[in-house]
């Protein structure tokens, strides 16, 4: 066995380390180390209390806009020396960047954001328990290779250092998938050496949507932008292998088209391994990956087809076999969403049908956002199949490549989130193209353009990217309620949430005894009323059978004991998304606290729990 | 006679030696086989936390970390081969524990041992490929 890394050239100086060989290299250094350090000390001293409709924008303290400022500066004087030829500083602006915004807001609160991130984490542990999955748990458990795959690593771990590592996981990947952008971008445009910093950036200043949480989706996002690279990372050989569309495509890009690819069975084995690895872990990025691999097939990659082809069967049967136990049961629900774009737009619009002032605002901003990408890519995309703009087209397809995840929209709705993972999707090639465009701004306006745009993004981004943290976030009150829940419940409770914005550990439910019935909540005004009369708020059905399905169901777990748990994050999603008064769920505890046969396990800031024993 | 480099004292092994090794295939084979023992072995013995830290090293960046080394001269990119060893590792990772869960087996010890045989297993059968010869990217 012999080793091949083959032999390196030697490596110019510049590129060994990233050491400033001027004044203005070691001032933005200083200052980046500077900005850094104050995000994230700002961040970390943000009061969750003071986070509000708008998101965490108006609660984070002038440190945290300390840290912004000297990171914009720091930009300008990093660019200034990158400009001057120390091109190995171009990556700390990025760096810089990824850790002001994807990190330093994850240390603002007492525990990791997003609650559904120990919902997953509550998947590990059943797997860790139960050394299986079953599918007919929950439908997550059809796609296990994701949670799978952390069970070693989270399931031992103290609470303490997992929320740690929760905490890391957004910047982490998100940095991973920046320097896959950034292969991309070097590839497309190999003789732009700033190319890849840039790109980098703008998919950092740019990855609005969250999806890069402790979650499948974004270990399938990773895996989508690792094949890309992969696929088009060997060399070329010349040979004639344009479709039949090549008339087309050829605008978009300026090379690969006529030229089909040499690969090496290294890299047909490490694709195979990350197809396969995509269709066990998520059930949409199949979708995505078969999108791109049809698009870099019809450029002539005889390798894309046969993947698509390949991942295409794989996730058929996949589907069918592996979760044949949820679908079979969801049919009729799967049948309506299948192939509607108007319930596709609708679901997505529904999601906010009634927001809060505050939370309004922060959607039309999530809107323009997306719609500036969505429409810049266009306009940038089709500018470079002109002639006029021909010598800004790069050699990758990637106008069509950010455009042909539109297609998965018309496939499914995903409970309304659709929009959202096509602009995911979407940004790795838009990021690239938007960074050739500023490139031709002149280089002595470049440091000052950068740094202008990034202050100027910041509270954009912040808004769009953190602008739900109200109900996003989890607070103290919300984690200690959950404990007191779980401590307090025994097999045959019957637990009943508002919805599912709470750290729902998933303990219990290895056999379903205690399932959380989110949304009965809404219902429950009826359920209150036939309890004890009359309830202080009138709440409406909004559709849901929640209580329908509790009054007639013969589970056993409806005799014993009933434990109701409303927490403030609860609260805001009623009040920001769902139109409803503030504080509504706390009005209610109080209420039912007072209700004979009722104990209160549990009050704190907007939270309770309580204990109902009809 | 030009005097012999320094390299620490005999029977001793400097960190620059140690870095050169795992510059290479089978060097970082056997890092990774290594890491994964000390893994293993932390998991059984029920150092959680120290057991948990090995493990996500483990297995989100170092069982795919040969296979990712061989692509090297494919994407011609050290930060990429840093960010496929990541994915190739969660990756094989996620095809372990799948057949681990077929067979009801899925123990954390196991999926170490498994994840680890993948990627070492894989490498050693791809160590001796050949990429194909680079080509310039044509002009634009």
């Amino acid at each position: 066995m012999t080793a091949t890394r083959p032999r390196r050239s030697p490596v110019p100086a510049e590129s060994r380390w990233p050491l400033p060989e001027t004044a203005s290299g070691w001032l933005g250094l200083g200052l980046a180390l500077v900005a850094v350090v104050a995000g994230c000390i700002g961040a970390r001293l943000t009061q969750s209390a003071d986070v509000d409709g708008y998101g965490i924008i108006r609660a984070l303290p002038p440190l945290y806009w300390t840290g912004i400022v000297v990171g914009a500066v720091a930009t300008s004087l990093l660019a200034l020396a990158v400009v001057a030829g120390q091109r190995q500083l171009g990556w700390l602006i990025p760096a810089v960047w990824l850790v002001l915004f994807h990190l330093a807001p994850q240390l603002a609160h007492a525990h990791a954001r997003f609650s559904i991130v120990y919902i997953h984490m509550g998947f590990i542990r059943l797997i860790d328990t139960q050394h299986t999955g079953d599918v007919l748990v929950d439908a997550r458990f059809a796609w296990p290779g994701f949670f799978g795959a952390f069970l070693s690593s989270l399931a031992p771990m103290s609470q303490g250092v997992l929320e740690i590592v929760m905490r890391l996981w957004p910047a982490t990947i998100t940095g991973a998938s920046a320097s896959l952008v950034a292969a991309l971008a070097r590839r497309s445009y190999p003789t732009q050496p700033l190319i890849g910093p840039l790109s980098a950036l703008v998919f950092i200043l740019a990855s609005w949507t969250g999806q890069d949480y402790f979650s499948p989706q974004s270990v399938g996002f990773f895996f989508y932008l690792s094949i890309i690279v992969v696929v088009e990372g060997g060399p070329l050989r010349a040979r004639g292998a344009w479709s039949s569309v090549a008339p087309v495509l050829s605008r978009f890009a300026t090379a690969g088209g006529d030229r089909t690819e040499a690969r090496s069975v290294p890299s047909y084995v490490a694709l195979i391994v990350l197809c396969f690895a995509a269709v066990v872990s998520h059930p949409l990025a199949p979708f995505f990956i078969c999108a791109g691999l049809a698009m870099l097939g019809l450029y002539g990659r005889r390798v894309a087809w046969r993947l698509m082809l390949m991942v295409a069967v794989g996730y058929v049967i996949w589907v069918l076999v592996a979760a044949e136990p949820w679908w079979s049961t969801q049919l009729d629900d799967l049948k309506q969403q299948f192939g509607s774009l108007s319930n596709v737009a609708t679901a997505s619009v529904e999601r906010g049908a009634v927001p809060s002032v505050a939370h309004a605002f922060v959607l039309r901003i999530r809107t323009f956002f997306g719609l500036a990408v969505f429409v810049g890519t266009l306009v940038v995309g089709s500018a470079m199949a002109t002639k006029r703009f021909s010598h800004l087209r790069p050699t990758l397809p990637l106008a069509p490549l950010a455009g042909i995840p539109v297609v998965a929209a018309a496939v499914q709705s995903y409970g309304g989130e659709m929009i959202i993972r096509v602009f995911l999707f979407t940004l790795p090639m838009a990021s690239i193209l938007f960074a050739r465009v500023l490139l031709t701004i002149p280089r002595r306006a470049l440091p000052i353009s950068l740094a202008a745009s990034v202050a100027g993004l910041t509270p954009i981004f912040l808004l769009a990217r953190f602008g739900n943290e109200a109900f996003e976030m989890t607070t103290e009150a919300d984690w200690q309620a959950v404990e007191v829940l779980y401590a307090n419940a025994e097999p045959g409770t019957l637990i009943i949430a508002d919805n599912s914005f709470l750290p729902w550990g998933d303990r219990g439910r290895e056999n379903q005894s205690l399932e959380p019935r989110y949304s009965v909540a809404q219902t429950s005004a009826r359920w209150l009323q036939g309890l004890r009369g009359q309830a202080p708020l009138e709440l409406n059905d909004g559709g849901h059978d929640g209580f329908v399905e509790v009054e007639t169901s013969q589970e056993p777990y409806l005799s014993d004991q009933v434990i109701v748990v409303f927490t403030p994050s609860q609260s805001a999603w009623l009040e920001h998304v769902e139109g409803e008064p503030a504080r509504k769920l706390d009005v209610v505890g109080a209420w039912m606290a007072q209700q004979p046969g009722v104990t209160v396990l549990y009050q704190n800031s907007g939270a309770w729990v309580l204990q109902v024993k009809p | 006679m030009a005097p012999e480099p320094v390299t620490g004292r005999p029977g001793t092994v400097t960190v620059g030696e140690v870095l050169r090794a795992l510059g290479t295939v089978p060097g970082m084979m056997r890092f990774v086989a290594g890491f994964g023992v000390v893994t293993a072995a932390a998991l059984a013995a029920g150092f959680g936390n120290v057991g948990g830290l090995l493990a996500l090293v483990q297995l989100c960046g170092l069982v795919g970390a040969p296979l990712a080394m061989i692509l090297d001269r494919h994407v011609r990119s050290a930060s990429v081969v840093v960010a496929l060893s990541i994915a190739l590792s969660m990756a094989l990772s996620a095809l372990a524990v799948q057949l681990l869960i077929w067979f009801s087996l899925a123990y954390r010890v196991l999926l170490v041992i498994t994840a680890t045989a993948y990627g070492l297993g894989l490498a050693s059968l791809l160590v001796g490929e050949r990429e194909p010869d680079d080509r310039a990217l044509p002009e634009r």
